[in-house]
């Protein structure tokens, strides 16, 4: 770790040359994980090594009228790059957009020949890519309580008779603290945090004040999952987002394979341990990120998923929607092709051409992602509108031959 | 928003035109002022020549990138860093330092076209130079039938070229090539730190061929310079073996085999943690001294403690763990534990047909540990 603070002093030195204000108290993450902005371009990076969420002031003056759509392919061999290091020695973690400036920022981990160190990479809207010398903004640290240590490990399990596989054991090498800060939404002068805490009701809201003032709330949250037919507690809550629902400010939650859940801001008090209101399941996939945005005149929630195309989840249908539990349906494990399978008000599947691993709204209008592309395996950053949210690179459509010409006649 | 990266603004040199022309170099791996980094946290710096001056966006014109030549640069991220111009150099630091074991590529750039220097950093085990740390025996007199020499490094070492740099001269500067005895294969230590070698022992052993046609390669009296020549590279390649030489005088042959009785004990006081200093007849074979000695008490267990071998592998002196015990103690010496020409106590190396001495020498010296007063 003492690269590291070598790292932090050089950077502060250099800014003496420039005219930002430096930070009074020494900048020392470890790791840039999940990252928020507020509002005003106040940046929250979770640090899910040393268990701690620093809040960087970011202002930046407003971004040009028309916003760029990003593209940049092999963006991950770009940074790798830009940060001395060989294409496989880097992770992606998180990205997010600046809400003045409208410039991307994506959390990496430089994995270096003797430390990794965590870097926030930069794409500006004119697709200059950046590093971000942190340690140039005012920035405020918040350690969280009942952080998960480093040695507990996930179990290992086969399948059905089966013993476990190389790669049900190599699971069994990743600690559960990659889990402790899962999502962060910032909302109404609070930063709700989603992840594992450190004891057996692992599954955990935090609900932090901000600016930071010291004091945090921990609510251990239990759900019921239709598809595992079990309640949960602890798989923690992978993305989330803060929706007036039934009259009230809640969040909106989903979970691995792959319920969505309520939980009114209200239940969330340090201490409580609450049920979460179950209303949808689809039955299988992972939840990266639910990203709120307006499309057809309504509010919707944009899920992608590590297994299943992105999710369009009209807000609307959320309201006064039915909360299950297990006396709701006969008993047992229901998988993707369960009767039952997708259950409750799952909005729609949107064609999506790749996997997209970190998405985020960029303006009102635009959705950036980080995708792998499922032909050429490459990782490419690229911008789609919200009118038309589909990556559709590899499609060989009717409309892409050249002899094609609409036929007025024949159209409605 | 301050940003490190291919958009530095505001501050230190453009490097003219003009400049970047009479800098460029001859060759595609070199160029002039560019001094390259050592460890992973020096920064690779260019001299500017005198009369430059300029402004901004020295990115522009001098850069460096991850990878070989071969794959350099077009389309191309270059590394993330910071630009310091000092005294007319004009100096880059990356971001997270350099990594040893990385490829690396310096660009410049001129009106004339871009010059590209490959340079990795040297592993941290490279950063010690290479030189020779130790010689034994380490006496300025050795017997003429002088058999082993041990060479110590402060890095592993290149092999298989050994005798292209080792050397015996005597004082008229006349090389003997056939001095030492070359094997297949050189006598190395597991790290390749230490070599051993031998004086030929043909050259040694009286009325052996070798012997009978060249003598011995060691001549009582003579002086004689053992030469390890400079330009020795290192195991890795990244640093050479500067010259070195060893000046001795040649005595006598030593015909006799080690005894314990022609040694002497400085016994310390029972009690204490002193030392015991024994002092031998002659140098005794530094590395054998390191194991072949070891003291016991009356019920035959050990005494632990540390040794320093000095006095030009004359002395060993051992400094107990526990204070010692008012009791007789002994020094047993193994038998194999030889002299530096190579005689043990079993056996001289090199002795006339039917002329070994029958009288068997003692492979053991009793240590009267004192009680002292107060």
């Amino acid at each position: 770790m003492q690269r590291q603070s070598t790292f932090t002093i050089s950077l502060a030195a250099a800014l003496t040359l420039g005219n930002m204000a430096v930070a009074e108290t020494e900048l020392d993450i470890k790791f840039a994980g999940a990252l928020e902005f507020g509002e005003d371009g106040t940046l929250f990076v979770g640090d899910n090594y040393s268990g701690a969420i620093y809040a960087f002031e970011m202002p930046s003056t407003a971004g040009p009228e028309q916003i760029m759509p990003s593209s940049i392919a092999n963006i991950d061999a770009k940074i790798a790059e830009l940060l001395g290091v060989g294409i496989g020695a880097i992770e992606i973690n998180d990205m997010a957009a600046h809400p003045v400036s409208r410039d991307l920022y994506i959390s990496v981990t430089r994995i270096g020949s003797s430390a990794s160190q965590p870097a926030l990479i930069q794409v500006t809207q004119d697709q200059q890519i950046n590093l971000v010398d942190l340690a140039s903004f005012n920035f405020q640290k918040q350690e969280l309580l009942e952080f998960p240590e480093g040695e507990t490990t996930f179990g290992v399990r086969g399948l059905g008779p089966m013993g476990p596989l190389a790669r049900d054991v190599a699971k069994g090498e990743i600690p559960l603290r990659t889990l402790a800060i899962m999502d962060m939404e910032y909302y109404d002068g609070e930063l709700f945090v989603a992840g594992v805490a450190h004891d057996n009701f692992l599954s955990s809201l935090r609900r932090i004040v901000y600016p930071f003032d010291s004091t945090q709330s921990i609510t251990n949250v239990e759900m019921y999952h239709i598809t595992h037919d079990q309640y949960e507690s602890r798989a923690p809550i992978r993305a989330m987002s803060v929706q007036e629902i039934d009259g009230k400010p809640q969040l909106v939650a989903a979970y691995t394979c792959s319920p969505i859940v309520l939980v009114p801001l209200e239940d969330i008090q340090d201490g409580a341990k609450i049920s979460a209101n179950t209303i949808i399941d689809y039955g299988n996939g992972q939840p990266l990120d639910m990203i709120p945005l307006q499309m057809q005149d309504q509010t919707m929630l944009f899920v992608t998923n590590d297994s299943r195309s992105p999710q369009v989840i009209p807000v609307a249908g959320l309201q006064g929607a039915k909360v299950v539990d297990h006396n709701d349906f006969e008993r047992g494990g229901k998988l993707d092709l369960h009767p039952v399978m997708p259950y409750g008000p799952i909005g729609k599947t949107i064609m999506f051409d790749g996997i997209s691993l970190h998405m985020t709204l960029v303006g009102d209008s635009f959705l950036a992602s980080i995708t792998r592309d499922g032909y050429t395996g490459s990782l490419n950053l690229d911008t789609n509108p919200t009118f038309f949210p589909n990556r559709i690179h590899n499609m060989r459509a009717e409309f892409d031959f050249p002899q094609y010409k609409p036929n007025p006649s024949r159209m409605q | 928003m301050k940003t490190m990266g291919r958009s530095i603004n505001n501050w230190v040199a453009i490097l003219l035109a003009t400049l970047l022309t009479a800098m460029m170099m001859s060759s595609p791996t070199q160029a002039e002022g560019l001094v390259l980094p050592q460890n992973e946290a020096e920064p690779i710096s260019l001299s500017l020549p005198e009369g430059v001056t300029a402004t901004k966006h020295p990115s522009g014109q001098f850069q460096v990138f991850v990878g070989t030549t071969k794959t350099c640069c077009e389309g191309r991220t270059s590394i993330a860093g910071r630009y310091a111009m000092t005294n007319d150099v004009l100096s880059f630091s990356p971001a997270f330092g350099f990594d040893a074991g990385q490829d690396y590529v310096a660009r410049i750039r001129t009106a004339h076209g871009d010059a590209f220097i490959p340079f990795r950093i040297p592993s941290v085990t490279a950063n010690v130079p290479a030189v020779v740390t130790e010689i034994f025996p380490s006496g300025d007199t050795l017997p003429e039938n002088t058999l082993r020499f041990y060479i110590h490094f402060s890095v592993p070492m290149k092999p298989h070229v050994a005798f292209d740099f080792i050397k015996l001269r005597d004082a008229s500067g006349t090389v003997d090539d056939a001095a030492f005895m070359r094997f297949k294969q050189e006598l190395w230590n597991e790290d390749r730190t230490r070599l051993t070698i031998l004086i030929d022992p043909g050259r040694i052993k009286r009325e052996v061929a070798t012997n009978v046609e060249l003598g011995p390669a060691l001549l009582t009296g003579k002086r004689y310079m053992l030469e390890i020549k400079a330009g020795w590279p290192s195991a890795d390649g990244t640093s050479v073996l500067p010259a070195f030489k060893k000046a001795f005088l040649v005595s006598n042959a030593l015909r006799t085999r080690p005894d314990t009785r022609l040694w002497t004990a400085k016994a310390p006081c029972a009690g204490t943690r002193g030392s015991l200093t024994i002092t031998f007849d002659r140098a005794l074979d530094r590395h054998l001294l390191t194991r072949a000695l070891r003291l016991e008490t009356g019920t035959m267990n050990s005494v632990h403690g540390t040794i320093e071998i000095g006095d030009e592998e004359h002395t060993w002196k051992f400094t107990p763990l526990q204070p010692w015990p008012a009791e007789e103690l002994h020094l047993v010496a193994d038998p194999a534990l030889e002299d530096v020409a190579g005689n043990n106590f079993h056996d001289l190396l090199d002795h006339i047909a039917g002329s070994q001495s029958s009288n068997t020498p003692s492979t053991q010296l009793p240590i009267r540990i004192r009680e002292c007063a107060g």
